[in-house]
């Protein structure tokens, strides 16, 4: 048995297909990242416009996740969104109760994360950009990828190499920071 | 005969999700999350079968919906449900998740950035 009454937290990484959204979450959890599906129905309409019909699709989509235990038995989930917008309908159920959001960019593919930021700003959850690294490299600086994804001027962007374990936790400490503000911001105005 | 060691073989890995839950698409507990934790309540569970029982085997600690329906291969919605009957049943406990507002209580956030840096 563990100790008693764990609490668990969830924050999840977003980025397109590819971009080392399990690397990252790997980098720094205690298990090695799990899959899980969800299967979605959808409805999908107006395919075939002649027909006026409507069809029913069933998508299996994969997450993968991790788990950091914190002490006394705060635990952590980091979960990868699936890697395609056209997934987004499921992003309702994995945002839902996320305390924030990790968006891992890669830069030279910049159109691949213009969902994820979209959706967390509508949703107004906390998020970072991360910028990753390959072999130490990108092609962008932080602040030419903030003016392309039009980030709000409070959006942090940072690089970050997914591979990389103190890297991947200084992404975390600036999604917290980021989190610690805005409640401090809201205690404030209450 | 081939094709029958095949159907055994799969059919011990492979149990359609609407067979699981009886066709049921929705938990009978509401507000289950993937990373809700469940754990066992210590009640007599020795006549669960099948995937009941080995939910509760991995239940022996808490451990989130998510990983209950990774480490049974089957979707998460399926393991909601089954999840879901057993808390009706008494055989599970859920703990608490930290949702926006417990994060209020500034002690939370201190205690993961605490534990972040450490790692």
């Amino acid at each position: 048995m563990s100790s008693p009454n764990p609490i668990s937290a969830k924050f999840v990484v977003a980025g397109g297909f590819g971009v080392g959204k399990t690397t990252l979450v790997g980098s720094v959890s205690e298990i090695d990242p799990l899959r899980t599906e969800a299967s979605m129905t959808a409805a999908s309409v107006g395919i075939d416009d002649t027909s006026k019909v409507q069809t029913k699709t069933t998508t299996t989509v994969a997450m993968d996740f991790g788990r950091i235990t914190i002490e006394n038995n705060l635990v952590l989930y980091l979960f990868g969104t699936p890697g395609q917008d056209r997934f987004g309908f499921m992003w309702d159920d994995l945002v839902n109760g996320a305390l924030g959001a990790v968006v891992l960019v890669d830069s030279r593919r910049l159109e691949d994360s213009f969902f994820a930021v979209d959706y967390f700003e509508a949703r107004n959850l906390p998020f970072v950009v991360a910028l990753n690294t390959f072999n130490g490299q990108t092609s962008h600086s932080p602040e030419e990828v903030a003016a392309a994804l039009q980030l709000r001027p409070e959006v942090k962007v940072i690089h970050c190499d997914a591979r990389d374990r103190q890297s991947v936790k200084g992404v975390l400490l600036n999604l917290f920071d980021v989190i610690l503000n805005r409640m401090m911001a809201d205690a404030g105005q209450a | 005969m081939a094709d029958d060691e095949v159907f055994m073989e799969s059919e011990d890995d492979f149990v359609r999700p609407f067979l699981v839950t009886a066709g049921r698409t929705r938990s009978s507990v509401g507000d289950l999350r993937m990373e809700t934790m469940v754990e066992q309540t210590g009640s007599d569970t020795s006549r669960l079968r099948f995937e009941a029982g080995r939910v509760m085997t991995l239940c022996t600690s808490a451990i989130s919906i998510a990983e209950v329906s990774a480490h049974l291969r089957i979707p998460i919605g399926t393991a909601k449900v089954l999840v879901g009957d057993l808390i009706s049943l008494g055989h599970l406990k859920t703990h608490q998740t930290i949702d926006t507002h417990q994060l209020q209580d500034l002690n939370m956030i201190q205690r993961l950035i605490a534990g972040v840096r450490a790692l």
